[in-house]
Formats: structure tokens, C-alpha cells, sequence
């Protein structure tokens, strides 16, 4: 090989690194806004998640269309990106003067096109994949990126990835052929349909064929991948010539089509006749005898854009024609998700487009200088481009409430609700639009990243209502900094200073936009009051003297049967049996064995047991009172049943303290409270005996122990959970020995969402619920202070029974407590105190 | 010169101009009323909570004092105290395990046997109830418990006035009672034991007298059969039925107007719904009017709107069962009367005592045929005959059936 033809290969060896690696830098901006925005929505998903559940995250098969979203918006982009940057910067023209081949220069850019695909597939399937793994999803899901019991379903992915390079070949097919690149974006939807349309015919055609459910599922998926790689070809080998067409004929326009007035603005190659019409036209412009910059400003935004606004305008009165049916009440949900789907986001989207478009020609080729190097005012020029667009926006809406107006099911109040929303939300989209067209200096990437930054919008919006609980009228503010953000930036925009000054003022612009909404969600974030730290540090060393009792099993429990089988005729008397003779063994053993707290602890559910136990006390102090009505009745068994019981149940109460556990203390003063009733009778001394009676009196008198062991069980209860976190179910931690915390501290208890301040707010209702009980233990029995601070801990805790223990007349809740400490400060330890003196008087 | 050189603003820039003032006027125009109803819908909103607050809210008590019916209640502290047992008892889960497998529904019973016509026509006391249907575990039920019972009919027998002690007592403690009361009666069927089913009887209705009648419909069809079944075995007579369906239709009435009272207000009953429905909506923080759409949303769910008016024509099954058991004890009375010789209807009639709302309901379903159509009462002898009911539905069957074909014999 001579050393000429060695440097020739080298040469092109370079030609091509450097070409390759300019259309890399130029989807490179693409591709990372889209992996960006996606990402984005989804650390928005997490944050929230993280906030609202104490569960965390749960896997969902919508997760995947986020995902699904990235390599989706990229193939739509990316192939219109690559020669549509080419043509607005007329680099074109340079490449051609390079001794590199149209061949060369076409299949560059469709390698990196379709390699970058790849990339961003790559990284979405990564990603994907570890999240849904993460969030415990099965393998099989994550494989077949479905959650599907139709193993079919898995043909979906190539079904997908076929689409995207489709989208991908298509745009840039489109993207060689016309000159704008708006309308080769525009030129995708019905080239997708174009697919799709005959692929659902055929599968419908061939659906109740008897294929089967699986078969045809399998068949629908074929059906549509046959098309889709059939569409790509065409696509391939169409985009393949014209791109050679395009790179030869770049001297000379050949095209020589109709002199129709929107054929020049479309394809941007002037015909003769074209040109001419436009020169007259321009030409009778200047005659007239006083053109104001307004109407001159105004006249080439019109001629700019007249063909798209008609365009949209046409769609949109096309969707609000379809969406003429239903209006923004559902009728399962307050909002209805078909007017969602079939008004809102499309005219969202239309409108977004409308916002695009305000910018955008004067960004092509840099016209807008024009005005700039002459004066002319950045806010008249502003205003001159909004001005229709608005009007537009405006018009639409009026149509929508025309159109409600006119449908005779409509409901009349709804109808300007309806408008308002859909007025609102087309202004949003447009806000958005305009500044997505000012802040990308690429015409091009702007339309093209226009969708995914609608979403964002949309997803941030969400976020900040649902999640950081801002108001929606701040959502106004929001938009309005934004559409403001653009006029004060029309200077710079103008003279084309787009460099880190300006991104950095848009930028500040946008964080006020993003802050704005969230601050009254910080704000209340910030107001959490927390635990203080002397209850803190006495808790804790409260907590560490001693764990409290681990639990045994040394009984065996015996729980009533209730369920039966109706059929078995012969099984219902035995069930009827077996719970007669639960209850005659536990008439022989409960009062006796309860006086061991293990007792209680090994018996599932400890408030049934304390039932059993009052109820059998009662049972023996009924027996008691009707023997001395009926004098026959013996009462002797039953005197010395009660006396017995009423001598250990102080060491019942006090082997329940013993254990250190909250709900267990609960119980003892459940236990407390009802010997507090049996003392109460006239003739309580003489059926429990002097020395049992002065006993329960003097344990229903000594309050210190009693609050000692409130205190020791609340630290423990409070304490170790945090110690066991990481090894013990991390919803006990929430818990308070196994009592719910819901307990709501500068927060309306009734009006909880979940949002991010109100769950932190929750989570530091537990600590803030201890601290209150810690402080309710400080205040004096039977004091006024005692009764408010404990109807204030009722008026934050969501699940405060609200019954008063005051001692007159004690009952045990039928429903099991959800909140502890419910008897602490009630008015019976005040009742307690005195006979406790009544006793000690005697 | 062409004709747009006339005019410095084209024409399609005035059109433009004139579009978009318009656009904003009209607009303008719409938000001005969207805001108005908006205001009015919050005003309206707004009224109906401070109602809610006014009316239902508690009345102050800025002494912070034990109010004067507590202390008035403890004047009678062993009562309270054996109050305070009975409900301990009752809660024991036993109860609870035992009350639920005795009221569980068999399955229908279809008797191949009955296909023949008088015996379908006769209609079954075979009550598809496990209670019914294992008499041998009711009993032991009944009898372990009888010392609650006892206590609670000596309790229900004493003068009891205490409104303190009725509101301190929950729905559900009641109704376990009241659920033992009636097998407690149920049993006596059984056992043939007359003065315990005058006793519980008594004690039934002492207790629905004090604590309010809290179900019109499973509990009083359980009475009315368990009162048909007394007259058939004979433990009570004809009296006794006439002063329970007496008590029965007094303290319904009583329900009645108690549920009138509270339902015939309907727009507090409706901003107190309102009240309810907000704290779960979101408080203020949605659009009046979407607020008030998704509300009528819930009251048409919950069947709210419905219940506004207290529905009482639907409950033919009861009023049938009270009218088989007015008709009854009617046809015994006049016989007793009248030495066997009576004219029927038109002796029966004139002596049923059936409560106006009772005979509506009733009346309502017949399309304007007289009573007398649901019934015929063919005499054998003086004094003996056949009562035979035909009867719009069919209340023979199920868990609280009665017979439609009764022989009578005045005693």
C-alpha cells in the first residue's frame, strides 16, 4: 500500500472520529434531559413515597412507563436533532466542503442515532431493572417488564423497542426531507398511525378466529412487530435517499412545487412563485405610509406562524368537539378521568406547542437579531408575541364553555368550573411552552424536549399540592414568575448573550418558580415541634435501668370457638360444648393463675383476659348481692372465691407493673379502676375482709408507685423500639407497645393527608405524644391542669376513646383501647386518695 | 395602490385586537360569576358547619364540674355498683363466642315431605337458627348465665329514672343483654317454664323501656315468634300478648319519634353529614363547588339521601307478624268474651288493637282490600276452630318464621 493511500485512510480515519464525535455532543444535550427528566420525576416519586408510607415504596406496574418514557422521548427526538441542528446552523453547507462523502456524513449520523438509542435503552432497562428489584418485585416481572399472569405479554419489549426505532428512523427521514423540523415532528404522529392503524385492523380481523386468548395475544404483538419493522425499512431506505438527495442538491433548490402560500413556510425551499408573492407582499408593507413596529412585528409573527396556530386551533376545536362529552365531573371520582385524558392533556400539549412556537422563529437562524440591531423594545416584542397565541389560548376556552353550554346534560355550576380548569391549565402549558422555547437556544430541542418538560410541570405541580401541600392558587404565582422570567430576559435573548449569565438568571427565575409553591409546606415543616430534651435524657435513663420482662410461654391459651361449619350439623354441638368447657376450666383457673403476669402475656390477646378476670370477679360479687336478697342461696363458695381474689389482686396489679410493659400497666389500672367499684359497695369490707380491703385501699391510695411504674413503662415503651429498629419490624417503631401513634402536635387531627409535612409531622407525633404523657404525669392528681393537659393529648390523638375514667360508674370499653395511658389522671386515683384516708381514718 | 395601503392597520390586526378584547371580556365576564357561586357555595358551606357547631355542639360547662345527674346518680352507689357487674359479665367473651355461634344462620332446610299442600299452607316453626335448632346448647347457655339475668331483671325491676346511667351504657353491651334475654325466653319455650317466660318477658321490655329501642327489625321479629310460640305452648295468654304488643308498639313509637326528632331536621341532619364528609374531603382546602359535587356524590352513595326520610313502609315482614299476633290474641279475647259464638270478622276487628303505622304498612301493600282478606277463621265447634293466614309474603320460613295455620281453643 503506498504511503499516500495510508494517509488517505488516516486521514478519513479522523474525518470520521471527529465527525462521529460532533453528532454525539449534538444528542447529547437531548439525551441527558431526558434521562434528567425522568429521572427527576421519579426521585419526586420517592421523595414522597419515602414521607407518605411508613411501608415505603410499593412496586407498581405504572413504574414501568415511566421508564418506558426515556428511550420513548428520545427516539421521537433524537433523529430530527441530528439534521434539523445541521440545517438551522447552515453547518450543512460546511460538511459538504469537507472531502467527506453524502454517504458518509448519512451514515454517521444514523450510527449514532441509533447507537445512542441503544445507550439510553440501556440505561432506562438498567435502571428499571435494579428499582423494580429494589422495590422487591419478582424476577419474572422484571424480565419480562411486565407484571402479567399472559406470559404473551412479554413480546411487549420488542414491541417497544421496535417503536422507538421506528420513531427514530422516521424523524430522521422527515428530518432530511423538509426544512422545518416542526413539522417533521408533527409528520410522526400520522406515520405512527400509519402503523398502527392496519396492525389493530389485522388484529382485529384475526381476533375471534378462535386463536385462543394466548395465541392471539401473541398474534396482536407479531402483528404490530411485523409492522413496525416493515414501517423502519421503508423508513430506512426512504430516509437513506433522501438524505443523499438532500446532501447533493444543497447548491441549488430542484424542487419546483405549487405556488401555495404555506408551501414555502413548511418546506423552506422559496419557489419562483413563492418568492415573488412574498417580495410583493413585503414589498407593499414598506409602501404603506406609516408601518408602526407593532403591526410590522405583529405581521411577520403571523406570517411565521399563521399555518401551525391554524393548525392547532383546527386540533383543538377537533378535541374539544370529542371532549364535548364530558366535563370535569366523574361520575365514580370528583374529577373525571376521561376529560383528564381527552380534554385536558391534549389541549395542554396544543397549547405548549402555542408557547413553543412564540419563541421560536425568532430563534431560527437568529433572526430576532433583526430587531435587536435596531432598537427595537424586548418588551414590545414580547408582548407582540404572546399576544396571539393568548388570544388563541382565550378563544379555546370560550369554545369549551360554548360548548358545555350548549350539550343539554351539562350541569350549569360545572360548566365554569370546567372552563377555569381548562382555561388554567392551557395557560400553564403555554407559560411552559414559551419558556422552554427562550431557554433552549435550540429551536429545534426546544419543540422536541417540549413534551417531557410538560410532564415534569405536571409532575412537580402534583407534587407540590398532593405531597408538599401547597395551596393551588400558589400554583399561579408559580406560573406567573415563569411567564415574567421570559419578558425580563427578552434583552439578552434578543442580542443572543445566551451564555451562563443568562441560564443562571433563568435559572434563579425557575428556583423562585419551584420554591414559591413549597413554602407553606416548609414553613410547616420547619414549626414541628420536637421532643424536648430533658424528657428526652429522662426517659432514656428511665429506659436503661432495666429491659422490660421477655415474654414466655408457659401457658397454654384457649380461646373460644365462634366459627362453625353450617353443613356439619353434628360439629355445631361440639363447638357449643368445647365453649362451655373453656369457660368452666377458666372459672377454675383465671383468678388463680392471673396473679402471674406471664399468665397474661402468653394468652394472645391481654384484654381478653382482663374481660374474663372482671367478669368472674363481678360474677362472685353478683352472687354475693343476690344472697342477700335470696336468703337461701349458699354463699360461702363464692365469699371465699372473692376474698381470695380480692387478697391477690393487688399482687396482680403489682406483678403487671413488674413487667414494665405499657399496654400491661394499662391493664393493672384497668384492674385498679374496677376494685375501685368492688370497694365502693356498702358492703365491700365485709365481703373482701379487713385485710384484703385495707390492702386494694392502700394500693389504690399509693400514687407514686403508681406513676413510677407509668413512667418506667412509658420510657421503655418509647425506648426500645429505637434500640431494636433495625432488627424488629419497623412499623413497631411507630408504635407504642403495640398501641398506634397518631398523634398530631399544630396539625388539624381531622384533616390529615398524606403529604410530606403532615407524615413528618406524624413521625414526630410519637416522640411529641411521650413527652405529653411525660408532662401529664408532672401535674398533680385531680388538679385543673391535669384535666386540661390530658383533654389537650385526647384533642391530638387520633385514637383517644374520649371515655372520662372518673370512677362513678366503671365500665371496661367493649372495644379493645387503641390509646395507652387512658386512665392516667382520671378522676378516679382522686377517689382512690380518699378512701385510702377513709381507711386509714378508721 | 392596493386597498390594504388605505389603511395603516390592516384589518385583520383590528380583527385580532377586537378578538382578543373580546376573549378577555367574555372571560371576565364567566370568572365574575364562577366567583360569585364560588362565594355563595363557601357562604352556604360555612353556614351549615356553624349549624352543626351551634346545635350539635356540646352545651359549656365552664365550671368544670361534675354535673348534677352524676351526683345524683351516686346516690345510689350498690345500684351502680351492680350495674357495673352486670356489664362486667356481659363482656366476658364467652358471651360474645357463644352469641355468635347461637345466632348463626342455617342453611334452608328444603323438606321433601312438605311438597304435600296443607302441610306448606301450615308453615313450620322451624326457625333455621343454631339457637332453634340445638335447644340443648341454648339451655346450658342460658343457665350459665342465669345468675346475670337474674340480676338483671332484679335490676330492671327497680325504679330506674338515672338518664346519667342510660348514656354511660354502649349499644353493644345491650344488645348482648338484650340478645340473652330473649333466649333466656327462648329456653322457657322449651323448658315449658312459665314463670321464667313472664319473668324474662317482663325484664324484655323493663329493658328496651329504660335504654331505648335499638333495633326495629331481627330483635322484635324474635319476640313476636317467641310470643307466638308462648301462646302455642301456653305459657302466657292472651293478656300477656296484648300488653307486649302494647309496649312493642308504645316503644317503637317512642323510636319513632325519637329518629323523627332528629331526621325531621333535615338540613341540620344534613349539615351535620356535611360536617363529617369535610373533615374526610380535606377541609377548605378544595373548590367550594367540586366540594359540594363530590358531597351530593357521597350522600347518593351512601344512600343518604334516602334516609333523610325515615323509611318505615318497607318493613312489612314486621308489621305482618305483629298483625298474625294481634288477630290472635283478638280471636282468643272474643271467644273468651263471647262464650265461642263470634262473628268474624267483624268481631275480631272491632277489637284490633294494631298501631296506626303498623296497619299503614300493611294497608299499603293490599291495593285497597280490607284486612279481613288476610285471614279466615273457620269454627269447628264453639269455642274451636282453624285461624288460617294468607299473607302477602312469606314470613313462614327463615330464621324468625310463624305458622301460617292456627288451631284455637278457648280455654
Amino acid at each position: 500500500m503506498s504511503s499516500q493511500a495510508t494517509a488517505s485512510i488516516s486521514n478519513q480515519a479522523s474525518w470520521t472520529r471527529a465527525l462521529l464525535w460532533k453528532e454525539v455532543r449534538q444528542v447529547m444535550p437531548l439525551m441527558l434531559m431526558v434521562l434528567g427528566m425522568g429521572f427527576g420525576i421519579l426521585l419526586l416519586i420517592l421523595i414522597t413515597a419515602s414521607f407518605s408510607s411508613t411501608k415505603g415504596l410499593r412496586y407498581d406496574n405504572g413504574f414501568w412507563f415511566l421508564f418506558l418514557s426515556m428511550p420513548m422521548m428520545y427516539a421521537t427526538g433524537v433523529g430530527i436533532l441530528l439534521v434539523g441542528t445541521e440545517k438551522e446552523s447552515r453547518s450543512m453547507l460546511w460538511m459538504r466542503t469537507l472531502p467527506v462523502g453524502a454517504k458518509h456524513i448519512a451514515w454517521n449520523k444514523l450510527v449514532v442515532a441509533l447507537v445512542s438509542l441503544a445507550v439510553v435503552w440501556l440505561i432506562a432497562l438498567t435502571a428499571w431493572a435494579l428499582f423494580a428489584t429494589a422495590l422487591g418485585a419478582p424476577l419474572s416481572v422484571v424480565g419480562a417488564f411486565f407484571n402479567s399472569r399472559n406470559e404473551t405479554n412479554g413480546w411487549l419489549l420488542p414491541d417497544y423497542l421496535m417503536v422507538s426505532v421506528f420513531l427514530c428512523l422516521a424523524g430522521l427521514a422527515f428530518a432530511w426531507r423538509f426544512e422545518s423540523q416542526i413539522l417533521s415532528l408533527v409528520l410522526l404522529i400520522p406515520a405512527a398511525l400509519a402503523i398502527w392503524l392496519p396492525s389493530y385492523g389485522i388484529s382485529k380481523w384475526l381476533d375471534g378466529r378462535g386463536f385462543g386468548l394466548a395465541r392471539q395475544s401473541f398474534l396482536d404483538s407479531g402483528v404490530y412487530l411485523v409492522g413496525l419493522t416493515i414501517g423502519s425499512i421503508v423508513a430506512l431506505v426512504y430516509g437513506w435517499r433522501v438524505s443523499q438527495k438532500a446532501l447533493s442538491a444543497l447548491a441549488a433548490p430542484s424542487q419546483a412545487s405549487g405556488a401555495a402560500v404555506w408551501s414555502p413556510a413548511i418546506f423552506g425551499q422559496a419557489t419562483a412563485g413563492g418568492a415573488l408573492s412574498e417580495a410583493r407582499l413585503a414589498e407593499a408593507w414598506s409602501l404603506w405610509p406609516s408601518v408602526t413596529p407593532l403591526s410590522g412585528m405583529l405581521w411577520q409573527m403571523i406570517r411565521q406562524n399563521g399555518i401551525w396556530w391554524s393548525l392547532i386551533g383546527l386540533l383543538s376545536l377537533i378535541v374539544l368537539g370529542i371532549g364535548s362529552g364530558c366535563d370535569i365531573k366523574g361520575s365514580t371520582d370528583p374529577i373525571d378521568e376521561d376529560w383528564i385524558l381527552k380534554v385536558l392533556f391534549p389541549l395542554g400539549f396544543l397549547s405548549g406547542l402555542l408557547g413553543v412556537l412564540a419563541f421560536q422563529s425568532d430563534g431560527i437562524q437568529q433572526r430576532v437579531r433583526f430587531y435587536a440591531d435596531r432598537g427595537v423594545s424586548p418588551t414590545l416584542l414580547w408582548l407582540t408575541r404572546h399576544w396571539i397565541p393568548v388570544t388563541i389560548v382565550l378563544v379555546l376556552a370560550i369554545a369549551r364553555y360554548l360548548s358545555l353550554r350548549l350539550a343539554p346534560w351539562m350541569n350549569s355550576p360545572w360548566i365554569f368550573i370546567d372552563t377555569a380548569a381548562v382555561l388554567g391549565v392551557c395557560l400553564a402549558a403555554y407559560i411552559v411552552g414559551q419558556w422552554v422555547s427562550q431557554f433552549i437556544k435550540s429551536p429545534i430541542l426546544s419543540a422536541i424536549v417540549l413534551p417531557a418538560v410538560l410532564l415534569t410541570n405536571l409532575a412537580y405541580c402534583i407534587f407540590t399540592v398532593v405531597a408538599m401541600e401547597a395551596p393551588w392558587w400558589l400554583l399561579i404565582a408559580s406560573f406567573a414568575i415563569t411567564a415574567f422570567s421570559t419578558w425580563w430576559m427578552m434583552k439578552p435573548w434578543m442580542e443572543r448573550r445566551i451564555d451562563w449569565k443568562f441560564y443562571l438568571q433563568h435559572s434563579l427565575f425557575s428556583l423562585a418558580a419551584m420554591l414559591i409553591p413549597l413554602i407553606p409546606g416548609l414553613w410547616k415543616i420547619w414549626n414541628l415541634p420536637t421532643m424536648p430534651s430533658d424528657v428526652r435524657a429522662n426517659l432514656q435513663q428511665l429506659a436503661m435501668k432495666a429491659p422490660s420482662s421477655q415474654r414466655m410461654q408457659k401457658y397454654l391459651s384457649s380461646n373460644y370457638l365462634t366459627s362453625i361449619d353450617k353443613i356439619d350439623q353434628d360439629a355445631i354441638p361440639l363447638v357449643l360444648s368445647r365453649n362451655e368447657e373453656i369457660r368452666e376450666y377458666q372459672q377454675g383457673q383465671v383468678l388463680g393463675q392471673v396473679v402471674d403476669p406471664e399468665y397474661l402475656l402468653a394468652n394472645g390477646d391481654p384484654t381478653d383476659l382482663l374481660k374474663i378476670y372482671l367478669a368472674q370477679l363481678a360474677s362472685l360479687q353478683n352472687s354475693l348481692m343476690s344472697s342477700q336478697v335470696d336468703s337461701k342461696m349458699d354463699m360461702e363458695v363464692s365469699l371465699r372465691k372473692y376474698r381470695d381474689a380480692m387478697a391477690d389482686l393487688p399482687k396482680v396489679v403489682t406483678g403487671l407493673r413488674a413487667t414494665r410493659r405499657l399496654r400491661l400497666c394499662d391493664i393493672a389500672e384497668q384492674i385498679e379502676l374496677s376494685a375501685l367499684g368492688h370497694c365502693k359497695h356498702s358492703k365491700a369490707r365485709e365481703w373482701m375482709g379487713d385485710e384484703a380491703y385495707e390492702s386494694v385501699a392502700r394500693l389504690l391510695g399509693d400514687d407514686q408507685a403508681r406513676d413510677e411504674s407509668r413512667r418506667v413503662a412509658l420510657a421503655t415503651a418509647w425506648w426500645e423500639p429505637k434500640q431494636n429498629l433495625h432488627t424488629n419490624r419497623p412499623d413497631l417503631y411507630f408504635g407504642l407497645d403495640g398501641y398506634p401513634t397518631q398523634y398530631f402536635v399544630g396539625m388539624d387531627r381531622r384533616n390529615q393527608s398524606p403529604s410530606i409535612p403532615s407524615s413528618m409531622g406524624v413521625l414526630r407525633g410519637r416522640d411529641l405524644y411521650v413527652a405529653d404523657l411525660w408532662r401529664l404525669l408532672e401535674l398533680p392528681t385531680g388538679s385543673q391542669q391535669a384535666a386540661a393537659h390530658r383533654e389537650l393529648i385526647d384533642s391530638r390523638n387520633a385514637y383517644a376513646s374520649h371515655t372520662p375514667a372518673d370512677g362513678r360508674f366503671i365500665v371496661l370499653s367493649h372495644y379493645p383501647s387503641l390509646s395507652p395511658a387512658g386512665t392516667w389522671r382520671g378522676e378516679w386515683e382522686v377517689l382512690a386518695k380518699k378512701l385510702l384516708t377513709e381507711v386509714n381514718g378508721q | 395602490m392596493s386597498n390594504t395601503q388605505k389603511n395603516a392597520f390592516p384589518k385583520w390586526l383590528i380583527a385580532a385586537m377586537v378578538a382578543s378584547c373580546l376573549a378577555v371580556v367574555v372571560l371576565g365576564y364567566l370568572a365574575n360569576q364562577l366567583l360569585a357561586r364560588e362565594i355563595a357555595i363557601h357562604r352556604e358551606q360555612m353556614r351549615r358547619l356553624r349549624l352543626v357547631e351551634t346545635r350539635l355542639g356540646l352545651p359549656p360547662n365552664p365550671t368544670g364540674q361534675p354535673s348534677q345527674v352524676i351526683e345524683a346518680s351516686t346516690n345510689n352507689s350498690d345500684a351502680i355498683r351492680r350495674w357495673e357487674g352486670v356489664l362486667a359479665q356481659i363482656k366476658d367473651p364467652y358471651i360474645a363466642a357463644q352469641q355468635t355461634v347461637l345466632a348463626e344462620e342455617m342453611p334452608q332446610v328444603l323438606h321433601a315431605a312438605s311438597a304435600e299442600a296443607d302441610i306448606v299452607q301450615e308453615g313450620s316453626f322451624d326457625a333455621n337458627v343454631v339457637w332453634f335448632q340445638f335447644p340443648v346448647g341454648l339451655a346450658r347457655f342460658t343457665l350459665a348465665n342465669r345468675p346475670l339475668l337474674d340480676a338483671t331483671y332484679d335490676l330492671v325491676s327497680q325504679p330506674f329514672d338515672d338518664a346519667w346511667l342510660v348514656s354511660r351504657i354502649g349499644y353493644e353491651d345491650l344488645y348482648r343483654l338484650r340478645q340473652l334475654v330473649l333466649w333466656d325466653i327462648a329456653n322457657c319455650v322449651a323448658s315449658k317454664d312459665k314463670e321464667r317466660f313472664v319473668k324474662a318477658l317482663e325484664g324484655y321490655h323493663r329493658l328496651t323501656n329504660h335504654f331505648g329501642n335499638p333495633n326495629r327489625g331481627n330483635e322484635l321479629y324474635t319476640l313476636e315468634c317467641l310470643l307466638h310460640r308462648g301462646l302455642d305452648e301456653k305459657l302466657i295468654d292472651a293478656k300477656i300478648v296484648t300488653e307486649s304488643l302494647e309496649r312493642v308498639a308504645k316503644n317503637t313509637a317512642m323510636a319513632s319519634s325519637f329518629i323523627d326528632s332528629v331526621s325531621g331536621d333535615l338540613d341540620l341532619r344534613r349539615a351535620n353529614l356535611f360536617s363529617v364528609f369535610s373533615n374526610q374531603f380535606g377541609g377548605g382546602r378544595a373548590f367550594p363547588s367540586i366540594m359540594e359535587a363530590a358531597f351530593e356524590e357521597y350522600l347518593y352513595r351512601n344512600n343518604f339521601g334516602a334516609n333523610f326520610v325515615v323509611d318505615r313502609q318497607n318493613d312489612l315482614g314486621g308489621a305482618l307478624r305483629y298483625f298474625t299476633l294481634a288477630v290472635r290474641v283478638a280471636l282468643l279475647q272474643a271467644i273468651q268474651e263471647q262464650g265461642g259464638q263470634i262473628q268474624v270478622p267483624k268481631d275480631l276487628l272491632s277489637r284490633l288493637q294494631m298501631p296506626a303505622e303498623i296497619q299503614g304498612v300493611i294497608v299499603a301493600k293490599l291495593n285497597g282490600d280490607p284486612l279481613s282478606t288476610l285471614f279466615e277463621y273457620e269454627q269447628k265447634e264453639p269455642g274451636t276452630g282453624v285461624l288460617k293466614f294468607k299473607l302477602p309474603i312469606d314470613i313462614s320460613s327463615g330464621p324468625f318464621p310463624i305458622r301460617t295455620t292456627y288451631k284455637i281453643q278457648a280455654d
